[in-house]
């Protein structure tokens, strides 16, 4: 895999290290959100079986 | 005689942010702000980092890599003296707010180490035909990178969450030590890596077409940290407060 990308020259290793960035910032941001959504639903559930 | 908040309204503010209500209020109403603020500045800086900078004279296309990894790299250190400020006032005066954000702080400050560390391999290359050299600044990093692990590792290994996060805030503290190490460490030993392009104080040793884009995404980052914080602090806060009744009126009032 190295050697392939060696062989793209340097807008390879410019691709690779924009591509590597947006995963990992969409790693970053992806599970807190997810997490904040079912947090989200499971107070709202709750507040409604109260209610109800 | 009036107080010290009545006099201070930025002091006044920052007793308020304490309040998990009054700092659920703001981070939501602030946060789409800071998002669209750090994408829009992000599309300009790569605009003008990607296409209309020249090449470099002696590295070619492959220097663009700095206009990532730099930010990245300043990041990494900022986040890491903001979280070790945090875990103190967490450990000293207790504050639970505190607490949270020093907690929030340690998976963004990793994922900047990491961006930095992996940019700077993939600059390396091309540049000193090495993806990875054993030099202060490289290692010193590394070691940010297995800080930011350390603490995040630390604060979960405890059945008492608030008693891992005061171990990990111990380790933050004692781990602030690498930060003028990574920072002088291109001065002190003789590295691989390069100097300082970039100076606060001093002329910078760099053409404006490329200093501008990096200014540009370093406030970005900047502003990028600040809504993850915020969305990653809201969320912490809500579960922790989920049986209070203002977390009920705030879901209860915007869904």
């Amino acid at each position: 895999m190295l050697d392939w990308l060696e062989m793209q020259g340097h807008w390879g290793y410019i691709t690779t290290a924009l591509i590597v960035t947006a995963l990992l910032i969409a790693a970053d941001l992806i599970p807190p959100w997810l997490r904040e959504r079912r947090l989200r639903a499971q107070i709202r559930a709750r507040m409604r079986r109260e209610q109800g | 005689m009036r107080s010290a908040y009545a006099v201070n309204p930025l002091l006044r503010w920052f007793h308020q942010l304490g309040s998990p209500p009054y700092f659920h209020a703001f981070a939501t109403r602030w946060m789409p702000w800071f998002g669209f603020a750090a994408l829009l500045l992000t599309a300009i800086g790569l605009y003008l980092g990607f296409v209309v900078a020249p090449a470099d004279y002696l590295q070619g296309e492959s220097y663009r890599i700095i206009f990532i990894h730099v930010p990245s790299a300043w990041m990494s250190m900022f986040i890491y003296a903001l979280m070790a400020l945090n875990g103190a006032i967490a450990l000293i005066w207790r504050i639970k707010l505190s607490e949270i954000l020093f907690l929030s702080c340690a998976p963004i400050g990793a994922m900047f180490t990491a961006v930095t560390l992996i940019t700077g391999m993939l600059w390396g290359k091309p540049t000193w035909g090495t993806y990875w050299e054993w030099d202060a600044r490289l290692t010193s990093e590394l070691a940010l990178l297995f800080l930011y692990f350390g603490v995040i590792g630390l604060a979960s290994a405890y059945e008492d969450a608030r008693q891992g996060a005061r171990a990990a805030a111990v380790l933050a503290l004692v781990g602030v030590v690498n930060l003028p190490i990574i920072h002088f460490s291109v001065i002190w030993w003789n590295t691989l890596h390069q100097g300082d392009t970039v100076k606060l104080i001093g002329k910078s040793s760099i053409h404006p077409s490329m200093l501008w884009p990096l200014l540009i995404l370093a406030t970005a980052a900047k502003l990028y940290f600040v809504f993850a914080l915020l969305l990653r602090a809201r969320g912490t806060l809500l579960e922790q407060e989920r049986a209070k009744h203002w977390v009920r009126d705030a879901i209860g009032e915007r869904g």
